[in-house]
């Protein structure tokens, strides 16, 4: 808010960009930085949820949809159809966003747990979709082949690269939040969180607003997933499942719901522990299958909820 | 008489579930007027409010602004014609700075987009110092500009009243609803409440509060309207009023 100078924000930012451009020089495991690369992807897409659910308030189940739609654009386009993968990319955002603004007009003419209630069988739709039109999508065994990104000639195709890629897009993409959140639109999508019928009485057309933000959200979600098809070069439907959505969801609120921020915290550390627990537990019980993250995230959520309702972010401002 | 009142309301009337809440109500708030509405608790003012600024719509009846009928609006759209409006339980964004409260009272009269405020285009920047200014000179005029960096929700009950109007202000409403301005406030704050909406006049507000206090109502008021059991059952100047033998049966006769 400071109007001279570098605001904190920004500051904040550059030390964050410097940290991250140094750990490719110093970490060489590419497991290691595998695991970074799906936090900043994680983090993109928490990024989203953080401004549909702490700015305007609303609660969305069906982000993984978002984010496979993004993924499954970009690999049938490219896969398939030979577009260029940036072109494919943005396709992927576009084409996510029109399906967003599709869903929202009616919902947010109505209010409650409707975009909650509505974005859930969405993302049972578009998950069974993906699973059975075999012939778009490869079906369960999905699509291969998926070229990666490329910057004029240099692909971009190995974990080292990919870590520039997106984390540079994740931060770029944080950047734009932060000052969206700083800004005219910023406020009154908080007072839409805060008693959306006084924002109504004081100019905001609220309905209109909840939509735009709706779209974006689901727009960035889509990019990505389209990154991570890019990335892995292959898909299938099974990580854009409704337990995608959730990991989202817990990730937001871990990280602090009303904080962009918080989004990248949460997505760091339930990213990491998740892998820790899968390196661990077979370890202790012998089960190799079994899925013990689906009870941390229910407990970190119940957790999170009762005790630190503003999440890690909260906990870093000391409230 | 010949231009239209600024507010004509007209055969107003809203039932919920069979209890008509305001039944057949027509007034009019003529340019630069300050009009209060009282009437026993029920008497269906604060539904008469939520009409005017569409919350819910009539079930009959009409609403002009200057001639122009606007039932059917939302409430965002009618906030922008230029009808403020405050709260009989104070609403404002708790945690929320009291200028940025204020600041959020300018949506209707800034316009940078979601692209413009990502991108923070130097257009962008412009209005939003303009947005800032505008409202640090409203926060001046209420005297609230020392506690403009205070979250809203810390501030005392009556200065909390206060940001709700400055945060009305914000908007430049030609017309300005007040419900129950003055309660909860002590006699010093009710009598500078009084001084406030005199200024705001001055400055060519029109005003229609809804109010239980009569020395202030009695007051300040140009013409009084007297609601009972959703029916107008009096309106003229205050002194008619205090007379009105139907009135003080309905509604004087309990007050003090």
């Amino acid at each position: 808010m400071a109007r001279f100078g570098v605001r904190p924000d920004t500051r904040a930012l550059l030390v964050l960009a410097a940290v991250l451009a140094a750990i490719p020089l110093v970490v060489r495991s590419g497991y290691l930085l595998g695991i970074l690369n799906f936090v900043g992807l994680n983090a993109i897409a928490a990024m989203g949820l953080t401004l549909l659910m702490g700015y305007a308030g609303q609660v969305s189940l069906g982000q993984a949809a978002f984010f496979g739609l993004g993924a499954y654009t970009s690999g049938i386009l490219t896969a398939t159809y030979a577009v260029n993968p940036w072109a494919a990319m943005a396709a992927a955002a576009l084409l996510t966003g029109i399906v967003a603004f599709a869903i929202g007009t009616p919902i947010f003419r109505l209010s409650g747990l409707l975009l909650a209630m509505s974005t859930l069988g969405f993302g049972i739709i578009v998950y069974y979709v993906q699973v059975n039109w075999a012939a778009l999508t490869g079906g369960p065994s999905g699509l291969t082949a998926i070229p990666p990104l490329s910057l004029g000639g240099f692909r971009i195709d190995n974990d080292r690269r990919f870590f520039y890629l997106v984390w540079g897009c994740a931060l770029l993409l944080l950047a734009l939040a932060l000052n969206l959140a700083d800004s005219r639109i910023g406020r009154a999508l908080r007072a839409i969180h805060g008693g959306e019928l006084a924002a109504r009485m004081a100019g905001v057309d609220a309905t209109r607003l909840k939509l735009q933000i709706f779209v974006v959200s689901a727009a960035i979600t889509a990019l990505a997933g389209s990154l991570y098809a890019h990335y892995l070069t292959f898909i299938n439907p099974s990580p854009f499942g409704f337990g995608y959505s959730i990991e989202l969801l817990v990730m937001v609120v871990l990280g602090g719901v009303t904080s962009l921020w918080g989004a990248f915290l949460g997505a760091g550390t339930l990213t990491i522990l998740t892998e820790a627990l899968r390196a661990i537990m077979p370890r202790l019980t012998g089960r190799t299958q079994a899925e013990y993250e689906i009870i941390l995230f229910g407990l970190l959520l119940i957790g999170f909820m009762m005790f630190l309702p503003k999440g890690l972010a909260g906990l870093a401002r000391g409230e | 008489m010949a231009s239209p009142p600024l507010l004509e309301v007209r055969g107003l009337a809203k039932g919920f579930g069979g209890v008509m809440a305001v039944n057949d109500v027509d007034f009019a708030v003529r340019d630069g007027q300050i009009k209060a509405m009282i009437g026993p608790n029920g008497a269906g003012k604060t539904t008469i409010f939520n009409l005017i600024t569409g919350v819910f719509p009539p079930s009959r009846g009409s609403v002009a602004f200057r001639g122009r009928p606007i039932v059917g609006l939302g409430p965002h759209a009618i906030a922008a014609l230029g009808i403020g409006r405050t709260f009989q339980a104070v609403h404002l964004f708790g945690e929320m700075t009291v200028l940025e409260n204020v600041m959020l009272g300018r949506h209707a009269r800034s316009r940078s987009g979601l692209l413009a405020s990502a991108l923070r285009t130097a257009s962008m920047r412009r209005e939003e110092r303009e947005i800032r200014e505008a409202s640090l000179t409203i926060l001046d005029a209420v005297g609230l500009r020392d506690k403009a960096g205070q979250v809203a929700a810390s501030l005392p009950y009556g200065e909390q009243r206060l940001t709700e109007i400055a945060r009305a202000l914000a908007l430049e409403p030609a017309m300005l609803l007040l419900d129950e301005p003055a309660a909860g406030l002590n006699r010093e704050e009710k009598a500078r409440l009084g001084d406030l909406i005199r200024r705001l006049r001055g400055r060519g507000i029109t005003l229609l509060l809804v109010d239980h206090h009569m020395d202030l109502v009695m007051g300040i008021s140009d013409e009084v309207l007297v609601l009972n059991y959703g029916e107008k059952i009096a309106e003229g100047p205050p002194g008619e009023i205090q007379r009105h033998q139907g009135v003080i049966t309905a509604y004087l006769g309990d007050e003090d």
